[in-house]
């Protein structure tokens, strides 16, 4: 009974990590579309991975059951075996659905931060951080240079001190 | 002086933020606003030997209602339509991927708003102007070009806040 347990342990995970592996495959769109050539298949793939679908709200039409993602499934199939080229299918979805459908809208007023916002935040970061270590620097630096001089003021004046200290012994008869 | 970046750029963030705040996530921008009404030829809903196309869309101000029978929210601004109908705004209606005896017998049954039937059962027109939910309703100015776009039920509250405003200054 004792040597059974550990196998059955391992049974049960090796199932349990399967079926967890498993429910990650996305199973949505069950259409399925006939190419001419494979180049064709692939730009299928990529286009629907990147056209959201505009009823849901952060979905690719390739990853969606609505059935305006599988009108636009069936429109991109249909102008990819026209010979329609990828940016001129994006642009056809945009003119009629908006900048929204596409995961990657093009550099305009309107996106620039999308692009560029990013970028931006590590600038305004790198500003930040340098102006900190200037700051830092330089304080302790004149923090420095402060207990550097009180030193030697305090030098000078126990020299002076021990002249002192000299000059009237020296000078009593 | 720097101790005070923090704020600003937590105020700056916050403003932004805001303007955001309210905002509905699923309505959409209308891409074919102050664009022609997309060219189509399709029949009527009442039979194949009519046919319509975009021409039929212009001489006035009118309203472009995308609607089908599988659509609950479609049943519940039917009355409404009918209202407006009978105040004498023309109605057009797209009828979107539906099937033909289905509308029919809801017109029967429930009246008839629309001057016009397009029948539109592949969506087609529906993907040309970018309708991704029904109902949609559309004002169409005189020249045919699309001036404005609702998602969503029209009620007294929509028409007289936005739909009847631009529909008078169209008419005008």
């Amino acid at each position: 009974m004792m040597k059974i347990q550990p196998f059955k342990h391992m049974a049960s995970l090796v199932l349990f990590c399967i079926l967890t592996a498993w429910s990650g495959l996305s199973l949505a769109s069950i259409d399925v579309y006939e190419f001419e050539d494979e180049s064709k298949r692939a730009e299928f793939v990529s286009l629907t991975k990147e056209l959201r679908c505009p009823k849901c709200q952060n979905q690719d039409i390739a990853d969606s059951n609505a059935p305006i993602a599988a009108d636009m499934r069936k429109e991109v199939h249909r102008l990819l075996e026209e010979g329609h080229d990828h940016n001129s299918i994006v642009n056809h979805m945009i003119e009629r659905f908006g900048d929204f459908v596409t995961y990657k809208p093009k550099v305009s007023a309107e996106t620039i931060m999308l692009w560029y916002g990013p970028w931006l935040f590590v600038v305004i970061g790198l500003v930040i951080i340098g102006t900190m270590i200037r700051i830092n620097k330089s304080s302790r630096q004149e923090k420095a240079t402060k207990t550097d001089s009180n030193k030697e003021l305090s030098h000078s004046e126990d020299v002076k001190r021990i002249l002192a200290k000299y000059d009237e012994r020296d000078s009593k008869p | 002086m720097y101790k005070w970046i923090p704020l600003i750029i937590a105020i700056g963030l916050a403003l932004v933020l805001y303007t955001a705040i309210g905002k509905d996530p699923t309505k959409l921008e209308t891409a074919r606003l102050n664009d022609p009404v997309p060219e189509f030829n399709l029949a009527t809903l009442e039979g194949d030997e009519q046919r319509v196309t975009q021409e039929q869309l212009k001489g006035k101000p009118m309203l472009l209602n995308v609607w089908a029978t599988w659509c609950p929210s479609c049943r519940v601004e039917h009355d409404y339509l009918l209202q407006l109908a009978k105040a004498g705004v023309p109605i057009v209606g797209l009828n979107y991927k539906d099937e033909r005896p289905a509308a029919l017998e809801w017109l029967v049954r429930l009246g008839n708003p629309y001057e016009l039937n397009i029948f539109d059962p592949q969506g087609k027109l529906g993907f040309d102007l970018g309708v991704y939910g029904a109902p949609e309703t559309y004002l169409i100015d005189k020249k045919g070009y699309v001036r404005f776009r609702h998602v969503g039920v029209v009620d007294t509250k929509v028409w007289a806040e936005t739909l009847e405003p631009l529909y008078l200054k169209l008419s005008e």
